[in-house]
């Protein structure tokens, strides 16, 4: 009779996207694409926030990855402001993979510095997938309320920035700005928090100058 | 809806490991899963058995082991597990800490038959 080996191993189940995504964490530091992932959950406001972002930046050096599920919709929004897009179809999956980044890849020009991915939304899945990015973005909006952070933790333990969207709604809603503030330090105490309103476009433009003193930072020579 | 792609991660993984090692047969697979991977073990677990029926891991036993997280506390350095949000150390009552293991899905042992 055959003999029945037990076998240790340690392989991660997310072992193919992990290896990916050091392989395009390496062809964005040779390229000095300094790369943002951006998670939420659906109605936060992503896209305005990418677009409004997009003001604050030289269009020609920024592309943005927008993952979906079904439609175009999103990326055409930002190519109507001037932005250079595309949309990553993710089919059934509720999240981004690192594999459907490097098939976007090829659609990158020359002379790109910032690649903005706008995930899938969600908060839940996004937060286990390294997509080789150098900055991670989590964003609440004040009319989702203000028990995200407890709710999601892992999404903002694993982000460098909070960004709490829509504060141009502050006034009419019983959100408390301090207790999310608080929580999401407690949660990451390094996490970096903006408050913006892509509406009005308060608070933008200080997201918009870290974003590039973290690129500087990241590729000084 | 992840549990799906993540089962899905397991089978090709298994495949993987069948080539590379010879296996005749796996009979037992065993994971650690995290508490805060994200993932439903149960669900997960349901998945795997209906999506191997398709495969050559029909009669592949799963096994998980949950694991409860562990947090190394910034304060007073000391290790303690934590399986709530947010991570309070028992020593310190410091807030906060770094996550040393809880959050992910690994594959640990294969009970196999050789060729
Ligand atoms: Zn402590």
């Amino acid at each position: 009779m055959a003999e029945v080996i037990k076998e240790s191993v340690s392989i991660s189940i997310l072992k193919v996207n992990e290896e990916i995504a050091s392989e395009l964490r390496h062809f964005f530091n040779q390229r000095r694409i300094f790369t943002i992932n951006l998670i939420s959950s659906p109605g936060s406001g992503k896209t305005m926030l990418i677009e409004r972002l997009l003001d604050y930046f030289d269009k020609e050096k920024v592309f943005v990855f927008v993952g979906d599920i079904e439609t175009e919709r999103d990326a055409k929004r930002i190519r109507e402001r001037g932005g250079k897009s595309c949309q990553i179809i993710t089919g059934n999956t509720c999240h981004l993979e690192a594999i459907m980044i490097k098939k976007g890849l090829s659609f990158l020009e020359d002379g790109t510095e910032y690649l903005f991915i706008e995930n899938v939304g969600n908060l839940v899945c996004p937060a286990s997938y390294d997509l080789g990015e150098h900055l991670r973005i989590s964003m609440i909006s004040t009319p989702e309320g203000d028990d995200k952070i407890l709710k999601y933790p892992k999404a903002f333990l694993t982000s460098d920035v909070l960004v709490i969207n829509k504060i141009d709604l502050l006034k009419y809603l019983p959100f408390d700005i301090q207790r999310v503030e608080e929580e999401a330090k407690k949660i990451k105490r390094e996490i970096k928090i903006f408050k913006t309103s892509a509406l009005t476009g308060e608070g933008v433009k200080e997201l918009a100058d870290f974003i590039k003193k973290e690129r500087e930072g990241r590729f000084k020579d | 809806m992840h549990e799906y792609s993540l089962a899905t991660n397991l089978i090709e993984i298994l495949r993987e490991e069948k080539k590379k090692r010879n296996i005749k047969k796996i009979l037992k697979v065993e994971l650690e899963f995290g508490k805060l991977a994200s993932a439903e073990p149960l669900i997960f677990k349901e998945i795997f058995d209906i999506i191997k029926k398709d495969t050559e891991f029909e009669e592949t036993e799963l096994i998980i082991d949950l694991i409860e997280p562990e947090v190394k506390c910034l304060n007073c350095e000391k290790d303690f597990k934590a399986d709530t949000f947010p991570f309070l150390c028992p020593y310190c009552e410091n807030m906060g800490g770094e996550l040393l293991r809880g959050d992910k899905i690994t594959m640990k042992s294969l009970e196999i038959i050789k060729d």
